[in-house]
């Protein structure tokens, strides 16, 4: 698919194959280019529409400071083609290679950093370990587990339904084992598979040399994480900025996390001139 | 069916995507998607993005955008105030699709705030072949106040009623000492009883005085914009969760004028039992896309093949 004009600030997008296209929005770099490029994986569903501006914001910035940037949604969700239970994880993986590609195309760099907020940032760092053309990951609130994240989200879906007036009516044709979670349907597949999910299970081949874990307040899986990263070979920048889970927030409040952002820019820069 | 992504307007400053059926398509009729609130163009819990797919499905054309500032759109580069943006903002995605797809007149759809501004559409378009407003809320402040306490004294009813009183951990902490008495007694007798009593005053109340015991500007907006789209005919399609307060507004806002209004051939108002506000359920989800289709079914010219004039446009794969 193709647009009718491309705008100064970010061109959308349709890609990949025609069937099962993905959406898409590329952020050239404004200043003078950078040498890497960088693709921003979404948090899943919900999440993923609360923090559509603070990643537009931050893919503005990292552009004005000459980094070429790729939004993108997954398969099932946002723009992109498919519906939610027909998405998996193994297919959002192949989602986030085909963006890498798309934006070295786009920006002829040979490097991207890859930056995930939640679970995106799971999918990030899984991702980075099995290719060599990853320079760095943004591990933006990350996700150690995936069963710990079902369980939680789990949980703010019950407490959504509370606030229902009226009993709620659920769907009896869901598919089997298919179950809801905050306005989206997850299959029995992707649930399975996000349950297996863990940081520290993944096979670490090819990984890249830079990471900043960025998250609200400190949290003991966090800094596991970090040390568990350092004894991987990464060169790992941890910082805590007390911003506004935006993952959570109503929109209509138009949060933008300006702490993160900064430090987030500040890693850019020191580390990729 | 297919998607197309598209900037356009004056300052190619605005994003959107064109969900047309199969094939290449002009049409006389389109639906315009206006933002609920900030949310970008997927809509509430991905709604748009059904609702377009779903309409499409049926022989729709439809356009999905993001207002000036929101989504991928840019920001405004003028003064124009919001209001006015709106409009002008929704006047181009209008031109876009007049000059893309020979469209000439348009259904104005959206849910929260993007139904006030549907509205507000139907009264300042010539091209309005019909408006649907899905979930409109209140931006009053005591309304607000009133939505909230209701829910939030029902999430508490809930909680205890339904969840805690089922957990034998928590009832151990209850009976042994451990829980916390001062959080409980709060949201039990504050959070649940009091609002009780005073959300009932407030219904009871506005049920007598309706919305505003003086005249107001709002109610008057709204009850003059009801008069003169009855009087142009214009179809309009109100959905209401029954989880949300805004029917209730509604009733308090038109007040004695309600049956005359509401009653009236063109004007057809349904509500959603078992949904919230952004209907977060797929069954209520499905039963929303289901209502705007049949609504919007007669009210939709059908998609004819492209004009020469018009293929000459690349807006397609």
């Amino acid at each position: 698919m193709v647009t009718n004009h491309i705008m100064q600030e970010l061109e959308p997008f349709y890609f990949g194959d025609q069937n099962t296209s993905l959406y898409g929005c590329f952020h050239a770099a404004i200043a003078a280019q950078r040498k890497v490029a960088t693709v921003m994986c979404p948090p899943f569903g919900d999440e993923a529409i609360r923090i559509h501006r603070a990643y537009k914001q931050l893919a503005l910035r990292l552009s004005r400071a000459g980094f070429p940037v790729m939004r993108f949604d997954y398969f099932g969700w946002g723009d992109s083609a498919g519906e939610d239970i027909e998405a998996t994880l193994s297919r959002w993986e192949a989602d986030i290679a085909l963006a890498i590609e798309e934006v070295k195309k786009r920006s002829s760099v040979e490097q991207v950093v890859l930056l995930g907020l939640r679970l995106g940032s799971t999918l990030a760092l899984k991702i980075a370990t099995q290719r060599k053309d990853i320079a760095g990951v943004v591990l933006w609130e990350p996700i150690p587990s995936g069963k710990d994240y079902l369980h939680e989200e789990d949980e703010a879906h019950q407490g959504r339904l509370n606030y229902f007036l009226t009993d709620p009516i659920y769907s009896s044709g869901l598919g089997e084992g298919a179950t809801e979670i905050l306005g989206f349907v997850l299959s029995a597949t992707l649930r399975a598979e996000i349950e297996q999910l863990n940081m520290f299970d993944f096979n670490y081949l090819n990984q890249p040399s830079q990471a900043l874990i960025v998250e609200k307040a400190t949290t003991e899986a966090a800094v596991r994480l970090k040390d568990f990263l350092q004894n991987h070979s990464f060169q790992v920048v941890y910082e805590c900025q007390d911003d506004p889970a935006i993952w959570g927030e109503d929109p209509d409040k138009a949060l933008i996390p300006g702490q993160t952002f900064k430090a987030v820019m500040a890693w850019f820069n020191e580390k990729f001139i | 069916m297919r998607e197309t992504s598209v900037v356009f307007g004056r300052e190619h400053s605005l994003v959107g995507v064109i969900t047309q059926p199969d094939g290449t398509h002009s049409a006389q009729t389109a639906i315009l998607l206006l933002n609920a609130g900030l949310i970008p163009h997927v809509g509430p819990n991905r709604l748009y993005v059904r609702l377009a797919r779903h309409l499409a499905k049926a022989g729709h054309l439809v356009f999905r955008f993001d207002q000036s500032g929101i989504g991928d759109s840019s920001v405004r580069t003028d003064n124009m105030p919001f209001e006015q943006g709106v409009i002008d903002d929704t006047r181009q995605a209008m031109d876009e699709m007049a000059q893309s797809f020979g469209v000439k007149k348009f259904i104005f759809m959206g849910h929260c705030s993007g139904a006030a501004q549907s509205f507000l559409m139907g009264l300042q378009e010539d091209r309005v072949a019909g408006v649907v407003l899905i979930n409109p809320q209140a931006n009053r402040q005591d309304w607000q106040d009133y939505d909230r306490k209701r829910k939030v004294q029902q999430f508490y009813q809930n909680y205890y009623g339904k969840q805690v009183v089922k957990d034998k951990n928590r009832w151990l902490k209850f009976l042994t000492g451990k829980a916390d008495y001062r959080s409980v007694f709060k949201n039990v007798f504050k959070n649940v009883l009091w609002s009780k009593f005073s959300t009932a005053v407030f219904k009871v109340r506005s049920k007598i005085r309706g919305y505003s015991a003086k005249p107001d500007v709002v109610q008057d907006r709204v009850i003059e914009g009801l008069q003169r789209l009855g009087s142009h005919q214009t179809p309009i399609l109100f959905i209401y969760s029954v989880g949300n307060t805004g029917y209730e507004l509604l009733r308090a806002i038109l007040h004695k004028n309600f049956d005359t209004l509401i009653n009236s051939n063109q004007v057809r108002l349904t509500t959603i039992e078992g949904a919230d506000h952004t209907f977060t359920l797929r069954n209520s989800q499905e039963r929303l896309l289901n209502i705007i289709s049949n609504w919007c079914e007669p009210l939709m010219d059908s998609v004819a093949p492209l004009q020469p004039q018009i293929a000459e446009k690349d807006v397609s794969a």
